[in-house]
């Protein structure tokens, strides 16, 4: 999805005035270096970013702008901007106290955060030292996945920010910055100098209190033996406030968890996910069923909620699952609402194809040709609050056929390889809490009756305690339509006119009637 | 809901945008008073005339292809419906011209015709070779015979000093220039600093074009002053005109909709949280630019006050206050038309501004129009459109009131609509007995 908006802002050039606009004879050019989104852990998108490289300076150094638009498309800033020919933009963020962008600076040897506050005012850079093979390392890996997969930055809301990155300290080994915007202290989470294990993170979830991420840790990068450490660490000081950890020698059951996603209140930190029987199990991600516990930001542990898929959910799926076979939910995200609970799934199944089966028996496949997952329809579970479970309502979507690149392994494993891939048709979440709804967006394709297939952007929006669907069709007979993340409750529609060629940008407010 | 009511609905709805689609489609545009073909050939006619006149020039390719584009883009404007037609403000806009003509019969040209743009904004411009267009916002400030009289005479003498011409001339010196080529030159061979010294070549040649247009607009003041002052009108309504255009942004979009008293009605009550401010990444008042260069160096217009002392070294002291009825009902004609133009082509916030306006002073005609919006706004919005109709809020043009209306516009939801349209709709049917709103009032009815 980051790659499909990095092309879209992309388009944004030619809507304004600053684009790659060559001036007279060519003398000189704006060269657009970088686009992106500014957007939030809700999945809004606050504003979009433009890099522009203008001229070369004595000394090695370079004049860039940076153009800013708001989340209603309206450019509201252009700063002049001069620093070394050798950086690179990595991302940018905005956490309601201030715009940061990060640089790689290869000359200086630093990651540096270039930050302006809320009246446009350039604020006192930021930056760490970064090794020369980190460098290089950071910089191979950003040519293949992007720079903005290799160095992530979390805005922590008028508090700060979370730059987390990859280092090469023995082994491969994740490193987290946290840079305060509001007073508060620096801190740095990570030194892990001397041990021989690769130590990579997964980040679960994060408020202006604490971030909650899992430490995968293995001895060589192509091992399949793997400790699990839950970490959840407090945003003022860097210290951890509680973790949990699972490996083949853990005793504790209670402990067999793979996390979701976590959630916040103002007292409450609520973990959720699944749980498994045993070690064994988490293998081959075979779980029990759905988890919820409740912790207090002192890391006391409040509740634990278990529910099976066995004795409580499976008899309510049945009854409104249409398909053949063993079917699966691959849950997306549980959200808190007033009400309770809110789990955002789809439905899948592991199918042997016929032709990946011939050519692996003739030796001519891969184990990944042998089977395709099935994704089907949208289901959505609503929780009480003391996560029973309420009612689950089923949105039909058409089918769509994967590969399932985990081949011979569990279609569990299957589906979070796909899930990695970006195979299912979920989108994403966002969260309005003020007025306690939810809008979770899918791009379906849909296979119509007497018409050409098409593909649709449907969102259900949960709004007084109810699920109803909002959906456009993403083409029509002279015009080709795509649909991006915008800001809360809006979907950015570009619309290409395939007759006079031209094309515009809109947003537009996701409702039903 | 059974089929048979299903059926009847989605008849009503195929009905309902069939007539929403054909509304009074025509009733300004030139092809409903079969003038457009004839229209489309003077605009030709005037544009080879102009290509004619660059014949022999230097950089007549150029100067031919800037002509071609200009052909283009008036043609296309009537297919963007940009240009209205009506009788009434057409001949007063004909008349007048033909009086600014008879009594100068020094005055090369003096054949012209001119187009009415839908713009809100008081404006006018000459192409030079008989042809002006006039903004419908000018009938909205202009009070007398005597004010367009020389607003126009103005226009007629940038024509007769033939600056349209002379711009683009100028212009093609100076892209040809050997300063340009020197500089260019100059620059590309420079290791550091290409760009910033780009820039200020550009910046500076900007400047000499808008320095240009300013003196050019004294000289058609002073021209125009000569042919307004033999059509014998009142010489002071030339500094009443200027003080109103001077005026103008004091002027436009300077009313407050009154929300409560348009719809709080019939127990409906306006949800005030659509008007409110949404949190920005800046809180700032207008754009940060570190780029940007003096405004007063990029005007096409001295400032007002300027052309006002330099009229009235001519002798005048007293600025006119004629008013007069019959721009009372050009205003009245202009405002409508505009209103009309804008719903018909979606630019509803600013025809709910007009209408929101001339409601508050009591206008009852307007009632007609804000069902005709309500309608037509449930559609934009049903079909996903609403964001490329109406601009969101943007603080940095200072239209504070206007941005009202477009935040209520972008916030209001489907059912907040249907809602506030039947209880402004049932209350003004049921207890005002406005029956032109009855064909709105059913539209919502059924939904």
């Amino acid at each position: 999805m980051k790659k499909l908006l990095l092309l879209i802002v992309l388009m944004f050039s030619v809507l304004t005035s600053f684009g790659q606009t060559k001036t007279i004879e060519g003398v000189s050019e704006y060269k657009l270096i970088k686009s992106g989104t500014l957007d939030d852990k809700n999945n809004e998108v606050d504003g979009f970013y433009f890099f522009y490289k203008v001229d070369n300076l004595k000394k090695g150094k370079a004049e860039y702008v940076i153009v800013l638009l708001d989340k209603n498309l309206n450019e509201v800033a252009r700063k002049k901007y001069i620093d070394d020919k050798k950086i690179s933009l990595v991302d940018a963020a905005y956490n309601g106290d201030q715009i940061s962008l990060i640089f790689i600076n290869y000359k200086q040897k630093v990651i540096k955060t270039v930050g302006y506050n809320r009246k446009g005012e350039l604020l006192e850079p930021y930056e760490f030292e970064v090794s020369e093979k980190d460098l290089k390392f950071i910089s191979g890996m950003g040519k293949r996945f992007g720079l903005n997969q290799i160095i992530q930055i979390y805005p922590i809301d008028n508090k700060g920010y979370i730059i987390s990155y990859m280092t090469l300290i023995k082994k491969m080994k994740y490193r987290m910055h946290y840079i305060s915007t509001s007073g508060g202290k620096n801190w740095m989470f990570g030194e892990y100098k001397k041990d021989k294990l690769h130590r990579s993170m997964q980040v679960y979830g994060y408020n202006d209190k604490v971030i909650v991420f899992a430490e995968i840790n293995r001895k060589s990068l192509m091992s399949k033996k793997t400790s699990h450490h839950l970490k959840v660490v407090n945003i003022d000081n860097g210290k951890v406030i509680f973790e949990k950890e699972f490996n083949k020698d853990s005793k504790n059951v209670e402990d067999l968890i793979m996390m979701t996603n976590a959630s916040f209140t103002d007292e409450h930190i609520i973990l959720m996910g699944e749980y498994y029987p045993d070690y064994k199990s988490t293998k081959k991600l075979k779980s029990d069923g759905l988890f919820l516990q409740k912790y207090t930001y002192a890391g006391e542990k409040i509740s634990d909620e278990r529910i099976s898929w066995k004795d409580e959910i499976f008899s309510k799926f049945q009854e409104l699952n249409n398909e053949k076979g063993k079917n699966f939910i691959f849950f997306h995200n549980i959200i808190k609402v007033d009400e309770g609970y809110i789990g955002i799934g789809e439905q899948y199944r592991k199918r042997a194809s016929a032709g990946g089966i011939a050519a692996f028996a003739l030796g001519g496949g891969s184990s990944a040709d042998i089977s395709n997952l099935v994704i089907t329809d949208a289901f959505f579970f609503k929780f009480s609050e003391n996560f029973e479970l309420v009612d689950i309502v089923k949105f039909d979507k058409g089918k769509s056929k994967v590969p399932n690149i985990a081949g011979l392994s569990s279609p569990q494993i299957g589906a979070l390889v796909a899930k990695a891939r970006g195979d299912f048709d979920y989108v994403n979440t966002q969260k309005d809490s003020k007025n306690n709804r939810l809008y979770s967006t899918f791009i379906d394709y849909e296979r119509l009756k007497g018409e050409k297939n098409k593909y649709s952007y449907k969102t259900i929006i949960y709004q007084d305690g109810e699920f109803k669907e909002s959906k456009f069709y993403l083409s029509n007979k002279n015009k080709s339509i795509k649909a991006y993340p915008a800001k809360l409750g809006h979907v950015m529609i570009y619309e290409y006119d395939k007759k006079t060629k031209k094309s515009t940008l809109h947003l537009e407010k996701v409702e039903v009637e | 809901m059974n089929r048979k009511n299903i059926v009847a609905l989605c008849f009503f709805m195929t009905w309902c945008f069939l007539s929403y689609s054909q509304t009074n489609k025509n009733e300004y545009s030139y092809s409903n008073f079969g003038k457009r073909e004839q229209v489309i050939q003077q605009i030709e006619k005037v544009i080879k005339q102009k290509k004619d006149e660059v014949y022999s020039d230097k950089y007549k390719k150029d100067k031919v292809e800037i002509y071609d584009n200009m052909l283009v883009s008036l043609k296309g404007n009537f297919n963007d419906s940009v240009y209205v037609f009506n009788k009434i403000l057409n001949d007063k806009l004909t008349s007048i011209f033909e009086k600014i003509v008879a009594s100068n019969p020094q005055i090369i040209q003096q054949s012209h015709y001119t187009l009415i743009d839908k713009n809100i904004i008081p404006n006018a411009s000459s192409y030079g070779n008989g042809l002006f267009t006039v903004n419908l916002g000018l009938f909205f400030l202009l009070e007398s015979d005597a004010e367009l009289a020389f607003v126009l005479s103005h226009e007629y003498a940038h024509q007769e000093l033939k600056h349209s011409k002379a711009k683009i001339d100028s212009m093609m010196s100076a892209f040809n220039s050997e300063d340009l080529k020197n500089n260019t030159k100059r620059i590309k061979k420079m290791k550091y600093g290409k760009g910033t010294a780009a820039r200020a070549f550009l910046k500076k040649m900007n400047f000499a074009f808008k320095k240009n247009s300013r003196k050019n607009e004294l000289e058609a003041d002073s021209l125009g002053f000569q042919f307004y002052k033999k059509t014998g009108f009142d010489v002071n309504a030339s500094v009443s005109a200027l003080e109103k255009l001077g005026k103008l942004e004091e002027l436009v979009f300077k009313e407050e909709v009154n929300w409560k008293s348009l719809f709080n009605v019939n127990g409906y009550k306006f949800d005030f949280t659509l008007l409110e401010e949404e949190e920005m990444m800046f809180d700032l008042d207008a754009k940060t630019n570190d780029y940007e260069i003096n405004k007063d160096s990029i005007r096409s217009h001295p400032h007002i006050k300027e052309r006002v002392e330099k009229i009235k070294e001519k002798e005048i002291t007293i600025a006119s206050e004629e008013t007069n009825n019959e721009y009372k009902e050009l205003s009245r004609i202009a405002k409508k038309l505009c209103v009309k133009t804008s719903i018909d082509h979606a630019k509803l916030d600013i025809a709910f501004y007009l209408i929101s306006s001339e409601i508050a002073k009591g206008n009852e005609e307007y009632y007609e129009d804000l069902g005709s919006l309500l309608k037509k706004l449930y559609f934009i919005k049903k079909n996903r459109l609403i964001g490329k109709e109406i601009p969101h809020p943007n603080d940095r043009w200072n239209e504070e009131n206007l941005n009202s209306i477009r935040k209520f516009m972008h916030n209001i939801s489907l059912y907040q609509l249907k809602k506030l349209s039947k209880a402004f709709l049932t209350y003004h049917i049921e207890e005002k007995n406005r029956k032109e709103l009855e064909s709105y009032y059913t539209f919502y009815k059924q939904l």
